[in-house]
């Protein structure tokens, strides 16, 4: 609930109030705040979208706001994280966004015309990824594991308890995590202070590209394990491999519905052809609940 | 008795009237002389530090001087409350003894602060820094011109009176 009021503290007066008059038990279970020109504001929650009560359809002028708050009033500290469709604020929550892309050189130079934002909340489930990391740890030492959920299912959320359960010593004996955060949702640090618990083992390299932080992170933390979050470029591919070659675990999430996806994607191919997993877990949403299940990656060389 | 009383309270007044409304000219020019400084620091923090509003606004208001110091604090106040940059710009202003010209010059200010790039804003500071260095420098050879004036009008006006009085 917390979580929720923190999140919700990037949405402008009076839309702000409404969000907060909501249901204490609807604040407990909301996952996303969607925010749609021209539509009226609602709460995702497990079950669908609700419209928040009395609020008014949105229109750019408040998502113009709503960018503002959650930026600080600071757009410059922000443009870079804003070029690729999203930005992160204090707690980790996530605003994602969407309008006119202003293109430059065959890159997103900004977004105008903005035309809808999502704000996921962002939540500590401790405790969750207990079984899948005593699961993990049999054998003593942890296997480069992917986790492969579609989006909404949880990914984050259990790499983050994961990364706590492993750093503290929940399975086994504490071992030293280096977390290259590029979007600043896993630790969600603030001020230098990580807002979520990544147990007390956990070195933090906040906003920084994948591919620079592994490298980055192998030469200075000396870690036993790294783990970073969302695979989407072959340049995290890359440093990824190197790390393994360094004898560091790693673990990683990436997007997919379900292995399958794993052949579909030549990206994802690539990391399953090169063997730098060994474990994949999947997280599947059957009937409002997360099944986590876990697999040798072998089985899908085939 | 009483009578010399009230002449020389009638004249005093006229002399104070006179060197208050020097000191108003006066200290105007020195409050957007202490703002034009609060300016410059968040100008140069900005290009280096490159960090949100409410920590250069922060900085900027840690200074000794006072006018510049409440027209940050007030902002930072502002935005505090969840206001846009633009409306808590302008409330500071508002809220601050400077009159409707220079609020007017230091205004434009809230359609660029935090809404652009680093560099933009920047330059916007520093453009806006040379505009307020040319009017305080209007305002401050007005108020040795203009102050001379009304303190010898306010001898000379408190003298007239007295003396029509007598």
């Amino acid at each position: 609930m917390e979580s929720y009021r923190q999140a919700v503290g990037v949405l402008p007066q009076p839309l702000r109030a409404q969000a907060l008059a909501v249901d204490e038990l609807v604040m407990a279970r909301t996952e996303e705040v969607r925010l749609r020109v021209g539509m009226p504001p609602t709460l995702v929650l497990p079950e669908g979208e609700w419209p928040i009560p009395g609020a008014v359809p949105v229109d750019t002028g408040l998502l113009g706001q709503v960018v503002e708050l959650a930026s600080r009033w600071s757009l410059h500290t922000v443009l870079e994280q804003l070029r690729r469709g999203y930005l992160t604020v204090e707690g980790g929550h996530r605003l994602g966004l969407c309008g006119t892309a202003v293109m430059e050189g065959g890159t997103i130079h900004a977004l105008r015309d903005l035309s809808g934002a999502n704000l996921r909340v962002a939540r500590q489930k401790k405790g969750i990824a207990g079984p899948t990391a005593a699961v993990l740890c049999g054998e003593g030492q942890l296997p480069n594991t992917l986790i492969l959920a579609p989006p909404g299912a949880g990914k984050t959320t259990l790499l983050r308890d994961l990364i706590r359960c492993l750093s503290s010593g929940e399975v086994g004996r504490p071992v030293r995590v280096a977390v290259a955060d590029e979007r600043g949702e896993l630790a969600a640090l603030w001020h230098g202070r990580p807002s979520m618990d990544l147990g007390s083992c956990t070195d933090i390299l906040d906003s920084c590209p994948k591919a620079l932080a592994i490298p980055m992170l192998l030469r200075g933390m000396n870690p036993h394990v790294i783990a970073v979050d969302e695979i989407t470029d072959r340049e995290d591919i890359a440093a990824m491999e190197q790390a393994v070659g360094c004898g560091v675990a790693l673990l990683a999430t990436a997007h997919g519905s379900g292995p399958e996806d794993l052949k579909r994607r030549p990206i994802y191919w690539e990391m399953v052809r090169k063997r730098i997993f060994q474990v994949l877990v999947t997280i599947r949403v059957e009937e409002g609940r997360r099944v986590i299940q876990t697999d040798a990656m072998e089985r899908f060389l085939c | 008795m009483l009578k010399v009383l009230g002449v020389l309270l009638v004249w005093s007044g006229c002399v104070l009237w006179g060197m208050r409304a020097a000191a108003v000219l006066y200290r105007r020019g020195k409050m957007l002389d202490d703002i034009g400084r609060g300016l410059e620091l968040l100008e140069r923090d900005l290009a280096l530090s490159r960090d949100a509003m409410p920590e250069l606004l922060k900085r900027a208001s840690h200074r000794k001087t006072q006018q510049g110091k409440w027209l940050f604090l007030n902002c930072m106040a502002e935005l505090e409350k969840g206001n846009s940059f633009a409306d808590s710009w302008h409330a500071a202003l508002d809220k601050s003894d400077l009159t409707r010209q220079d609020r007017d010059l230091l205004a434009g200010l809230s359609h660029v602060m935090g809404r652009f790039e680093t560099d933009g804003q920047v330059q916007a500071l520093s453009r806006l820094r040379v505009v307020l260095e040319r009017h305080t420098e209007h305002i401050r050879r007005q108020a040795q011109s203009m102050g001379k004036v009304y303190s010898a009008l306010g001898v000379t006006v408190g003298g007239f009176v007295s003396l029509m009085l007598v």
